[in-house]
Parts: C-alpha cells; structure tokens; sequence
C-alpha cells in the first residue's frame, strides 16, 4: 500500500495528463470543434462572464473565429504545445504557453458553441499544478489541486441542498425526461433506450438516486481530512460521469482528468516505504 | 490544507499570493452565486444585475436549480435537405456545436437580439449608460445585420462539414412531448420555426 507521505511524481503525472489532452484534442479534431473547423460562426454568446466578454471586446475571439487561418494556426499551436509538454515534461515554458492556449480555446470555443461548459475548466485548474517544475514546489500544488478537485465535486452537492433540490421529489425524473428525450425520439430500440424509460416509470428509484448522490458528493469534503477515501471518491466520480453521459448525454469525461489527483497508486508517487 | 498553503509560502511568497488570490476569487463568485439563488429560488426579482462567473472562476452548481414539470418536454428537429437529422446520433460535441447555437438563436432572435440582461449588467458595472451602450454595441449580437441569412448559411456550412457532402437547406421545428406509461415520448405538437433559405 502506497505511503501517503509519499511525494507525488511529477513527471508521471505530466505525461499522464498531457497525454490525456492529446486524446482529448484529438477526439475534439474528429468531431469538428476545434476552432478552425467551426465554419466561421456568427452567433456568439458571451452572456454576464466578464472573461467572455473582455476577449470579446478586444477582438480576440472574433479575429479567431472569422480568419480560418488564424485559428488553424491557433490549433496546431495548442496542440504542439500539448505534444511538446508531453514530450518534454521538465520544459518550464511549455506549462504555462499550454495554460494560456487552454484558456483561450476555452473562451473563444464556448463564445460560439454559445454555451459556457465546465468540461474543460477541471482541465485548466489542473494545468496549473505543472508550472512548477521541482519538486519542493509541485508537491504542494499538486495537493492543493486535489483539494480543488474536491471542492468541485462537493460543490455540485452543497449547491443542491443549499437550494433545497436534494430531497425534492420527481426533480431527478423531470431531469431524466428533458435531457433524455432527444435520445429516446431519435432511438427507440436498444439497451440505453429501455433503460432511460425503465427508470421514467420508476421515479421513486431515481429520487433515491438524487439524494444518495447529493450525499456522497458533499462527502467530497472528508477528503480535505484524510486521503484514505481517494479511491472510493475516484470511482465514484468516473461512474457518475459515464451514467450523466449515458442517460443525460451530459459529457465531463474530460473534467475527469483532475481525478488523476485522487488515484493513489504507487506509479504516480516517490514512494518512501510500503506500509505492512 | 493549511499545511498545504504554508508549504506554498516556504517555497515561494509570490506564489502563495497568488494562490490567495485564487482561492478568494473563487469564494467570492460561489458567494455570488448563493445571492443569486436567494432571489431566484424565492421568485423575487434581482434588486440588480448578478454576475456569478468569470472565467476561470465557476460554480459547479449543475442541475441544481429547481424544473418545473409542465408534462411536456421539448426536442429540437432539424431537417437538412429535407432528410432528419438525428443529434444524438452525431459525436456529443458536434450535436451540441449545433443544439446550442440554435437554442440561442431561437432564444434571442424574438426581441431582434436583444440581450438585456447583458446589457442592464453593463449599465450597472460601469455605472455609466454610454460606457455600457458601447461595449454592448460590441459584444452583442444585435450588431449583426440580417441574421437569419448569416446564421443560416453557417449552419449548412457546419452541418455540411459532419456530413462530408453539401447541405444547401436547413429546417428547423419545435417539437412538444409528453411520455406515455411505458416511459416512451409521444409527440403532442411540432411547429416550424426557422427554415433556410
């Protein structure tokens, strides 16, 4: 069993998350959304985020969505800056060029998806951490990005009993019916469409699934206590985003990536010493 | 993570401000964001424009606002070149770079683009009318002229792009569901609403 004292690997940690980038980047290229492959879109939706609308203003994301080249010049620098980062993981300059170009394909991505997802948000959050470069530095900040990671899960969970959603009945079965109907209209055979209405027909099952849910994401919090839940939490987490996507078509599985935080196996740790 | 920050500060005090400048950005919108709800869970009008998120600073507040249950629910169904178009057939990223577009144009394009409630929130941070009118002349949608024409044609031109062959016309239809016993949609209404050219 892994030593919790132990410091995290910095180097396995960067592959591993620029690695996963690459994949994500590359799934992204196959399905049409990188900024060059957007067809020069014309609405835009900056809606009250100052962020959004300070790019906007400025022009940067307007010049990147209406000059093709441009913005193809803007992907391949995004993602050679993800391959190099990948491939030369103690770079310094390379962290914080990958944080900067993040941001900006968030920003100008979201403007014209006109929609402001949180997929890649995680994904930002965890770039910081590998600013850094020695280990007296990054270990600390590795730590504290866990703890984000933490806050994020346990903030989806306060937000629903803040708002008093967590024990309201049929909200998790209106959910199901909205976000789930495209699905069923345009499929109405096989096991993911069975399932969908199986759980329709049986809202009590899904009321009990939103307030356990709402728990164990509030739960999150013990882990700024003690790290011998990580995995629990670890799994937890990679099964709610595959059941959103499957019966929400809610995609986070690129937020996931700030998971890598929780997993505690020794390949991602200087181990000092195996416990008995 | 108090050992955390102060393992931060031993190694680097800039780096440790910068970190309190996060961690308190990122407080100050969840803070926000609870204002918000205190009037909008309670339907009580906002006394003033609330802005809730910067990026990189956002709530992780999904799903958490209360839906009514009207007993029917909408489905978006686009026809190009008279053939359907089954979105969540596509890859999930290309049908919401085509859901979310139209959701917004169909939102917006009733008040000719008007976004108000972007525009009283830059009235009421630059506490200054012209400062406001000008940055929203800039980021707004309402300076696009013909719109409809515009969009469309960047709509075929997307569509035309996941298809791989030329899409020459786009329809677009609002569609009202309710769900049967078995927990399967019944159609109950479906009307045109966008059509290009």
């Amino acid at each position: 069993m892994i030593d919790f004292a132990s410091k995290p690997n910095r180097r396995v940690l960067a592959r591993i998350y620029y690695g996963l980038v690459i994949i994500y980047l590359m799934y992204r290229y196959s399905t049409h959304v990188l900024l060059s492959q957007l067809q020069i879109p014309v609405l835009n939706y900056v809606n009250t985020d100052f962020t959004y609308i300070a790019f906007f203003y400025t022009g940067i994301s307007t010049f990147l969505a209406q000059h093709h080249y441009a913005a193809l010049a803007f992907d391949l620098l995004l993602g050679g800056t993800t391959l190099a980062a990948f491939l030369f993981p103690s770079a310094r300059v390379l962290p914080v060029l990958f944080t900067f170009l993040l941001g900006v394909y968030e920003v100008v991505g979201y403007t014209f998806l006109c929609f402001h997802k949180h997929n890649l948000t995680g994904v930002w959050w965890c770039s910081l951490m590998f600013w850094v470069v020695d280990e007296r530095g990054f270990t600390p900040l590795f730590y504290l990005t866990r703890y984000y990671c933490l806050f994020t899960y346990a903030s989806a969970g306060f937000w629903k009993f803040y708002r008093h959603i967590w024990h309201l009945p049929g909200h998790f079965p209106v959910i199901l019916k909205s976000d789930g109907l495209a699905y069923l209209v345009e499929h109405t055979d096989g096991w993911r469409t069975a399932l969908i209405s199986w759980l329709i027909v049986h809202p009590d099952l899904m009321n009990i699934t939103m307030t356990v849910t709402c728990f164990i994401q509030l739960s999150f919090l013990i882990g700024f206590f003690t790290r011998r839940l990580d995995w629990f939490f670890f799994l937890y987490a990679i099964i709610f985003h595959i059941l959103s996507f499957f019966l929400l078509q809610a995609y986070f599985l690129e937020f996931s990536v700030i998971l890598i935080t929780l997993i505690p196996v020794p390949i991602l740790y200087k181990v000092k010493s195996d416990r008995p | 993570m108090v050992k955390t920050l102060s393992d931060i500060a031993k190694y680097s005090k800039l780096l440790f401000a910068g970190v309190v400048l996060l961690i308190v950005a990122e407080l100050y919108f969840n803070i926000r964001f609870a204002q918000v709800c205190k009037y909008v869970d309670y339907a009580k009008p906002l006394p003033h424009p609330i802005a809730f998120e910067s990026f990189p600073f956002v709530v992780y507040n999904m799903y958490s606002g209360k839906i009514d249950d009207w007993q029917h629910y909408g489905y978006t169904r686009i026809e190009a070149d008279g053939e359907h178009l089954p979105l969540s057939s596509l890859p999930v990223f290309s049908a919401e770079q085509i859901s979310n577009p139209i959701d917004k144009y169909l939102m917006y394009e009733p008040s000719g683009f008007n976004e108000e409630q972007l525009r009283s929130l830059l009235y009421y941070s630059f506490d200054s009318v012209a400062m406001g009118d000008k940055i929203y002349k800039r980021v707004s949608n309402s300076r696009i002229e013909n719109m409809h024409d515009k969009w469309g044609r960047w709509l075929t031109w997307y569509v035309s792009s996941l298809k791989h062959k030329e899409v020459h016309s786009i329809k677009i239809y609002n569609c009202l569901y309710s769900y049967n016993e078995k927990g399967r949609p019944v159609k109950t209404e479906e009307n045109l609403v966008y059509q290009f050219p």
